[in-house]
């Protein structure tokens, strides 16, 4: 019966690490959030059972993205069919594809690379199938008009974008 | 109960650790240079030394209390003071 | 044999119950083994042909695991004690409570005879557009009649506690495990309403005469999520509330001490209750909510940490300073309380928002809940399950067999869980039929699925221990059976059948 004085100072301490856990979650959060104000627009749509990719540019690619090193970009992501969740695992991006909706996300790819894309949320028959590929380039291909980017210094230098909150 | 100690404790340990949080939070307004892969791990590994450190220290003392208080120990032969009147 | 299973009586009705929910626990195992064994190496090992034949398994599996081991065991449980606990001659409406568990083998037969393929969350619009033909019906249904069981249930165990206990009895001086199911049956009355609805709607969207999930008729398929998490966030409690108030009931016999602090031990459960559906939406950061939904949900999910510390608190307090007997009992429910911190640590780290990123849908969360389900709550459920074996009947199982038994489901449930955390931070998303044949993926699957190969071990050798000795043990002590000076349950209970 009763409390005892350690009972109370061990409460005090698990709800501190709880609410300095919790502040830094919401620290991080707190930027992840907002995606930098020049990022680029890349469509992501899911379906069963595969991914299709639209850039700014109205480019569409199957199965593969293409994505150049240093720029930040925003998935806008939704589904023809049923749920999906768009996930690169090497660069933490995780959102589902809801159809009906458009969630965002957003990453800027920081090491040239080739990337696996996964599906995350079951959607059926060959959901463990459902992949596709991320290139993250050095340079920009010469394709089309991408004066966009026209930051090279900052490429080479792998140098991080700002991000406004 | 009525001892004002154990309330205060309560009380003055999240408050005290929550403006030593805040205060940055608060003094860092506008820009920050972010990768989400390194937020997102740096504060998995952060929450990670937190767990393993409380991890260790509760097995320990689950440890020492299934060592100390099992009936084989020779240490804890006589009777309990306080056994069978529940 | 008839006299049990046409009897209204507490104890009769209870052991239905239990013995049901062994039953679910063995075969619904038994697909998790075939799903590891065909997950120990990439590509089709054969054990299961196809990925539809696994969705279901894999389906079937939770459905089962869920609604047909947990809740009928913490219910068969309740039965046997409440009325001993409260001092009562029987449950309220004993034909109430025996109509109750009849409902759970009929629900039964309709999930496993459909085996459908929509995992157990039956998210839409997968449900409702793509799931095939009368399986997911027959999901729905048993589902719903599960659910109509567990309420009438609840009110049963309410009703009981509350109005047939010995009017000599205050509840405060009631054991700790009618407080546990006097509170998680008012929360199976909050929380099952709304998936009950949110199943009707699932039902006439698949009609197609509504489209409440459908989005190609407006509806919203995240309001589903909504509804399916507010009521199995708190299920989740629903599940662990039963298994700690067991503990509360075994560590301090076990200790031969009195509980360290009663009263903690009601507010944590009270607050546990409260806070419990504060938190269903931490379910679905990903699913496009805004930055406030998040950090709400964030603070009402680790709001539920501390009750749980406080808990935890008591049972090493408990411990404490006692003569502990290490029977088999109280083996499992300290390795229940060391898992216990396992996957309360993994939740805190689920609950923070960027950190979903890592974990969300992958085998991280499948390592984490299954900590919770089979570390926790089973271990603290078949830990009484050994306890009350001598009660039920009248025989001592073998003592050196269950210990064995622990070792084997501990180490085992241990390997396969805690290796399925780093495997989802290696990024493989739960619910896959294969996986991409690269190293550390290979590896960390084979290591759990060996470790899945020695808890099976050990659940064959549970139930080979306790249907031996039901039939050949050596006959109990019924005072004392555990020789440990502390006062066992009234087995007269059992004589009068009616």
């Amino acid at each position: 019966m009763g409390h005892a004085t350690i009972e109370w100072v061990y409460v005090g301490v698990v709800i501190a690490l709880l609410i300095y856990l919790g502040a830094s979650a919401w620290e991080v959060e707190r930027f992840l959030d907002h995606p930098p104000k020049e990022a680029k627009v890349v469509k992501v749509i899911g379906q069963q059972w595969f991914w299709t990719f639209e850039h700014e540019d109205g480019k569409k690619e199957l199965g593969e993205l293409h994505l150049v090193k240093g720029v930040p970009y925003v998935f806008e992501i939704t589904s023809r069919d049923v749920n999906h969740s768009f996930n690169i695992p090497d660069l933490t991006v995780l959102m589902d594809a809801v159809p009906g909706r458009i969630n965002h996300m957003w990453v800027m790819p920081d090491t040239a690379g080739e990337y696996l894309i996964q599906c995350r949320e079951y959607c059926g028959f060959s959901h463990y199938q459902m992949r596709a590929k991320l290139f993250v380039e050095e340079s920009i291909p010469v394709s089309g008009e991408n004066t966009a980017v026209d930051v090279p210094v900052s490429l080479q230098e792998a140098k991080p974008v700002i991000a406004s909150n | 109960m009525g001892v004002p100690l154990r309330q205060v404790l309560l009380v003055a340990i999240p408050v005290v650790v929550v403006f030593s949080i805040l205060q940055p939070a608060f003094s860092q307004e506008d820009e920050r240079i972010i990768i989400n892969r390194v937020e997102v791990w740096g504060l998995f590994y952060k929450g990670m030394v937190i767990a393993f450190t409380i991890g260790a220290i509760l097995m320990g003392v689950i440890a020492f209390v299934v060592f100390r208080f099992r009936e084989s120990n020779p240490r804890n032969v006589q009777r309990g003071s306080m056994e069978g009147h529940r | 044999m008839w006299e049990i299973l046409f009897s209204t009586h507490h104890t009769d009705v209870g052991l239905l119950y239990i013995v049901l929910s062994l039953v679910a626990l063995m075969i619904g195992g038994a697909l998790a083994v075939a799903i590891r064994t065909e997950l120990f190496l990439p590509g089709s090992q054969g054990i299961i042909p196809d990925p539809n034949t696994f969705h279901r398994i894999m389906t079937t599996h939770g459905t089962n695991m869920l609604f047909l081991w947990l809740l009928p065991f913490a219910s068969g449980v309740g039965n046997y004690l409440i009325p001993i606990m409260i001092r009562y001659k029987d449950m309220a409406w004993p034909k109430l409570n025996a109509v109750a568990f009849w409902m759970t083998p009929v629900g039964m037969a309709l999930v496993w005879l459909g085996m459908a393929d929509f995992t157990w969350y039956a998210t839409p619009p997968y449900s409702i557009l793509r799931a095939p033909g009368p399986a997911a019906e027959m999901w729905i249904f048993g589902i719903k009649i599960l659910g109509i069981g567990s309420i009438l249930g609840a009110i049963n165990f309410i009703v009981t506690i509350l109005k047939m206990k010995h009017p000599d009895l205050p509840l405060m001086k009631t054991s700790l495990f009618v407080w546990a199911t006097l509170v998680t049956s008012i929360m199976i009355l909050v929380a099952i309403p709304t998936f009950a609805a949110a199943l009707i709607m699932l039902f006439t969207d698949r009609l197609g005469v509504t489209g409440f999930f459908n989005p190609s008729m407006g509806g919203d398929p995240i309001a589903y999520q909504h509804l399916f998490w507010f009521t199995f966030h708190p299920e989740v409690y629903i599940f662990a509330i039963p298994a700690i108030g067991m503990m509360y009931e075994l560590i301090p016999k076990f200790s031969r001490k009195p509980i360290f602090s009663y009263q903690s031990g009601v507010t944590a459960f009270v607050v546990l209750a409260i806070v419990a559906f504060s938190s269903w939406a931490h379910h679905m950061y990903a699913t496009g909510m805004n930055f406030t939904e998040k950090t709400v949900f964030m603070v009402g999910t680790l709001a539920a940490v501390p009750a749980s510390a406080m808990h935890v608190f008591n049972f090493i307090a408990t411990m404490w300073g006692g003569r502990i007997k290490f029977a088999t009992p109280m083996s499992f429910v300290v390795g229940g309380v060391v898992l216990f911190f396992y996957a309360g640590a993994g939740g805190v780290v689920n609950a923070q928002m960027p950190l979903d990123f890592l974990t969300h849908d992958s085998y991280w969360v499948v390592g984490h809940f299954h900590l919770f389900v089979m570390g926790l709550i089973s271990f603290g459920f078949i830990g009484m399950l050994h306890y009350l074996f001598p009660l039920i009947t009248g025989r001592m199982y073998s003592e050196k067999a269950g210990m064995i038994t622990f070792w084997l489901l501990f180490v085992g449930v241990s390997v396969i869980f805690l290796t399925q955390h780093v495997l989802g931070l290696y990024g493989q998303p739960r619910r896959v039929f294969d996986y991409i044949p690269v190293q550390p993926l290979i590896v960390m699957n084979q290591i759990s699925t060996v470790g899945a190969w020695i808890a099976a071990a050990g659940a064959a050798l549970l139930m080979g221990n306790l249907i031996y000795s039901a039939g050949r043990g050596k006959p109990a002590d019924m005072n004392d059976p555990f020789k440990i000076g502390e006062v066992y349950y009234d087995h007269t209970r059992k004589e009068p059948h009616h």
